[in-house]
């Protein structure tokens, strides 16, 4: 079996249900698939002990029987019974627009500006590169650099489907080899990144 | 005709008003708003292991990766010299110590390139002085790996990451 498949049959399978031989083979072999089923059952144990009491039939019948109602049309009001509005000679009617109009210019240019500057295709001018004395502090300020070191420095570019090793001593990229399964960088990269951000947050 | 000359608010409702238009336009939340839209930031991860060779060590600290590790350098045995983890915006860095006054410097460039990766300068310094340095674009959620070899014969073997 491919991890794929196996990881498509865990997540379907009953909780507690136990895995068939055919998958106990794989997972004997594979630790990363043996890491994604333990998570999974967690998640299971921790769903069956957080989850809410089941709704009854009758409960979901009157709650949907509410939303109907309230999707229903109102009746149109009856403008004769209304007793009269008494308006102050300053409305409170413009100010309070003239806010709401100011308040949706505002979102709508923070909404614009997000989105101009998130999207991929909107060039924006490369930060400057640190110089090469970068102080030992976990984070730190870089600083502007002269522009021809910039052009001397040898780049890179990871694909999205491929396990990736640089070497520094011959600046060479090294592309692991890989196997049929079409997730398998995420497979390999994903549980390695978690691991390693949760052992940076624990020092 | 009619027209309206501004003036100034001259009663509590009309201050009121004028105060609540300039706190919705220059409030604390719109200048947050405006400082992230300028900085986007990543949550970037980079660790630095030494690999000996025909060593079977594996730090504890290393067993949750350890099958990756394995197939990365195959007869190698892992120790953990430093791991950090930290949200930069462009242009800020992050530093994982790898001993003996070498480091390795993560530099966010650019959150989201044209590509919708993300470019990091990675640098390994020694007593704070540069020694190399590359360009790299990534995907995001995706670790990739550097080593460079000591005299000693052992790997330095850094893992990097933005998401």
């Amino acid at each position: 079996m491919r991890c794929q498949e196996v990881i498509h049959h865990l997540s379907i399978q009953p909780v507690g249900a136990p895995p068939s031989a055919l998958l106990n083979e794989h997972l004997a072999g594979c630790a990363s698939c043996t890491a994604w089923a333990e998570r999974n059952a967690r998640l299971d144990r921790l769903w069956e002990t957080t989850r809410g009491p089941e709704l009854s039939a009758a409960a979901w019948d009157r709650i949907w029987s509410n939303v109907s109602e309230s999707l229903e049309p109102a009746p149109a009001p009856t403008l004769v019974s209304a007793p009269p509005l008494v308006v102050s000679s300053r409305s409170w009617r413009r100010p309070a627009m003239a806010i709401f109009a100011l308040a949706q210019a505002a979102a709508l240019l923070l909404a614009f500006g997000l989105a101009w500057r998130q999207s991929p295709s909107s060039p924006r001018p490369a930060s400057p590169v640190p110089a090469a004395n970068v102080p030992t502090a976990t984070v730190a300020e870089a600083a502007p650099t002269a522009a021809p070191e910039a052009n001397e420095i040898p780049a890179f570019d990871i694909s999205p489907d491929q396990l990736t090793l640089i070497s520094l001593d011959d600046k060479t990229v090294h592309d692991l080899p890989k196997d049929e399964s079409p997730n398998e960088v995420s497979l390999f990269s994903l549980p390695m990144f978690n691991a390693m951000e949760s052992l940076a947050s624990l020092q | 005709m009619t027209t309206h000359a501004l003036r100034w608010p001259r009663t509590p409702h009309e201050l009121v008003v004028v105060v609540a238009v300039a706190w919705l336009l220059f409030g604390p939340g719109v200048k947050a708003a405006w400082s992230q839209m300028g900085e986007p930031a990543r949550q970037v991860t980079v660790f630095g292991v030494v690999a000996v060779p025909n060593a079977k060590i594996m730090d504890p600290k290393l067993k949750a990766i350890a099958p990756q590790l394995r197939r990365l350098l195959p007869n190698h045995g892992f120790k953990l010299l430093d791991v950090q983890s930290k949200r930069l915006s462009a242009g800020q860095a992050v530093t994982c110590d790898l001993g003996g006054g070498a480091a390795s410097a993560i530099t966010l460039i650019r959150p989201l390139d044209e590509n919708g990766k993300v470019q990091l300068r990675c640098e390994l310094l020694q007593d704070e002085v540069s020694q190399l340095a590359t360009l790299v674009s990534t995907p995001a959620n995706q670790l990739f790996f550097c080593d460079k070899t000591r005299p000693d014969g052992s790997r330095i073997l850094i893992g990097i990451g933005a998401r």
